[in-house]
């Protein structure tokens, strides 16, 4: 019975994103992120060119348009600032990354003081 | 003989061609350069060392009697190229999953294992090997003249916490697939760090490696039956290709051969006095010269491997300014780090690993591993993300 359980939310969590797709049942919060996102690759004409980089430009373009993302990096980085009062995102420096900040702002609506910026840790 | 060399020309050709034409180019001052030979810029396929070796052991099985060719070639092909563990291992003999081919036998326990397992490899990657990986990064990225000894050694720890994590992590992740789909692949590492000898060490770290090498290479070349003399040159030989193995730089092969010493100096301890390192004082032998030789392993170039073994000596040479240790130490990564080392050498309680879990523990690590999986996952889509180190291997 436990397996069973165990398989079956693994199972959902699998099919979550699919779900999501094709209903988009959960609203996806908005992100602001201080970059541009990756741009469509042309696959077909890179891949007669044999182009190296062409993988990693649809990595980076299947990247930033996942389902579930911004739900994700807004969970990874609320567990940062509850654990550590931290986050290397929170430290931009204006030409990537995201805002702790803005987040915390847009999404749960409190107001937080970002923590020192350390110049070693620029993302 | 054909096959050997068909398999080998391949990987010599994409991983080494390169770095031979770079030797080759130094040989002759330059002049290849001067007469307009460039360096070819060939792209290495992903994986290409791990599916060479099996191949090869595939061809030697074979050849030994250990095991019949097999005459299907969708049978072979689906040994060949079995996606969970094609690129980064572990490298695993055709006998041991030849009958799981055809035969697989799936079942709710076994998904529920795999899941697991594939889980915990994931975390062990995302959660700790990126977390100290982000570390050594930052350290093995500074100018050689900011180094301290405690920089040093940090981005060496560092460095040690993330290849175990992450390589350990990504073969936990391919035998899980591999359970999911109904094989059981061979264990590739058994908690190296808690290693009382360097020799023991190779027992427990890539062991699937150190198999494949032992079978085809030392064995071979007369292993410890003709004579102590050859028993060292052979150790030397095997741990020379182990390092190149790696990859086609000095660094590899100077690493390889700092292992291959070790090995050789400990059997003539062992020859000579019957000593056999033991106990905490071998684990911190065992720690001190794996960790020192990550150095050799991460650097770009025997130079900035230099830099920090002088360092991690303690030899001054200090000239510029220094940042602080605690910069490069934030509280996540910190805690993630200091998670890393514990678990990777501090034993598990023999109680905790001889017993399944039942009940309320049962349903609480299923639970975690549920949570892991979430986590993990958050992780990746921050964008923290670093490629796995094995798979340029």
């Amino acid at each position: 019975m436990a397996d069973r359980i165990f398989i079956s939310v693994f199972a959902l969590l699998l099919a979550a994103p699919l779900l999501q797709m094709a209903t988009r049942f959960i609203p996806e919060p908005y992100i602001e992120e201080l970059r541009r996102p990756n741009s469509v690759p042309e696959p077909l004409a890179r891949l007669v060119a044999m182009d190296a980089h062409l993988a990693d430009d649809i990595n980076g373009w299947f990247n930033d348009r996942f389902v579930f993302r911004s739900v994700l990096i807004r969970l990874k980085n609320e567990v940062d600032y509850q654990l550590f009062r931290t986050s290397e995102k929170s430290i931009s420096d204006g030409t990537a990354g995201y805002s702790i900040k803005t987040l915390s702002a847009i999404f749960w609506k409190i107001k937080r003081t970002p923590p020192a910026i350390n110049p070693f840790w620029k993302p | 003989m054909a096959t050997v060399a068909i398999n080998l020309i391949a990987l010599f050709y994409y991983k080494y061609f390169d770095f031979a034409w770079q030797i080759a180019d130094s040989l002759t001052d330059g002049s290849l350069t001067e007469h307009g030979f460039a360096a070819p810029n060939i792209t290495l396929p992903i994986g290409i060392s791990f599916f060479t070796f099996q191949a090869l052991s595939y061809v030697a099985d074979v050849y030994t009697k250990h095991c019949s060719a097999e005459r299907s070639f969708v049978r072979f092909g689906m040994y060949h190229s079995l996606f969970p563990q094609l690129i980064a291992g572990p490298i695993v003999r055709y006998v041991e999953i030849r009958d799981e081919i055809g035969h697989r036998v799936l079942g709710r326990t076994i998904l529920a294992e795999g899941l697991t397992r594939f889980t915990i490899g994931l975390a062990k990657k995302m959660i700790i090997a990126d977390q100290a990986g982000s570390i050594a990064d930052k350290i093995f990225g500074l100018d050689t003249a900011q180094l301290t000894p405690a920089l040093a050694w940090l981005g060496a720890i560092a460095y040690g916490v993330q290849i175990l994590f992450d390589f350990s992590g990504y073969s936990d992740m391919a035998i899980g697939l591999g359970r999911l789909l109904g094989f059981h692949f061979p264990e590739n590492f058994n908690a190296p760090y808690q290693s009382r000898s360097v020799t023991e060490f190779w027992r427990r770290w890539h062991m699937t490696l150190s198999r494949w090498f032992k079978d085809y290479v030392y064995i071979p070349l007369g292993g410890n039956r003709r004579g102590e003399v050859r028993t060292y040159v052979n150790l030397l030989v095997v741990f020379f290709l182990c390092g190149l193995w790696h990859g086609a730089a000095y660094t590899f092969v100077v690493w390889g051969l700092f292992h291959g010493a070790f090995l050789a100096g400990e059997r003539f301890a062992h020859n000579r006095w019957g000593f056999v390192p033991s106990g905490i004082a071998g684990q911190a032998y065992t720690l001190f010269a794996v960790t020192a030789a990550w150095v050799l392993f991460r650097s770009a170039t025997l130079d900035q491997a230099s830099a920090f073994l002088s360092q991690m000596s303690f030899v001054p040479a200090r000239a510029a300014e220094s940042p602080d240790v605690l910069t490069f130490l934030p509280a996540d990564k910190a805690c993630y780090l200091a998670l890393g080392i514990v678990l990777a050498i501090v034993p598990a309680p023999k109680s905790f690993a001889a017993r399944a879990p039942t009940g309320t523990i049962a349903a609480l690590q299923r639970a975690a591993v549920i949570l892991l999986f979430i986590y993990s996952a958050a992780m990746l889509s921050e964008g923290t993300f670093n490629p796995f180190i094995y798979f340029r291997f």
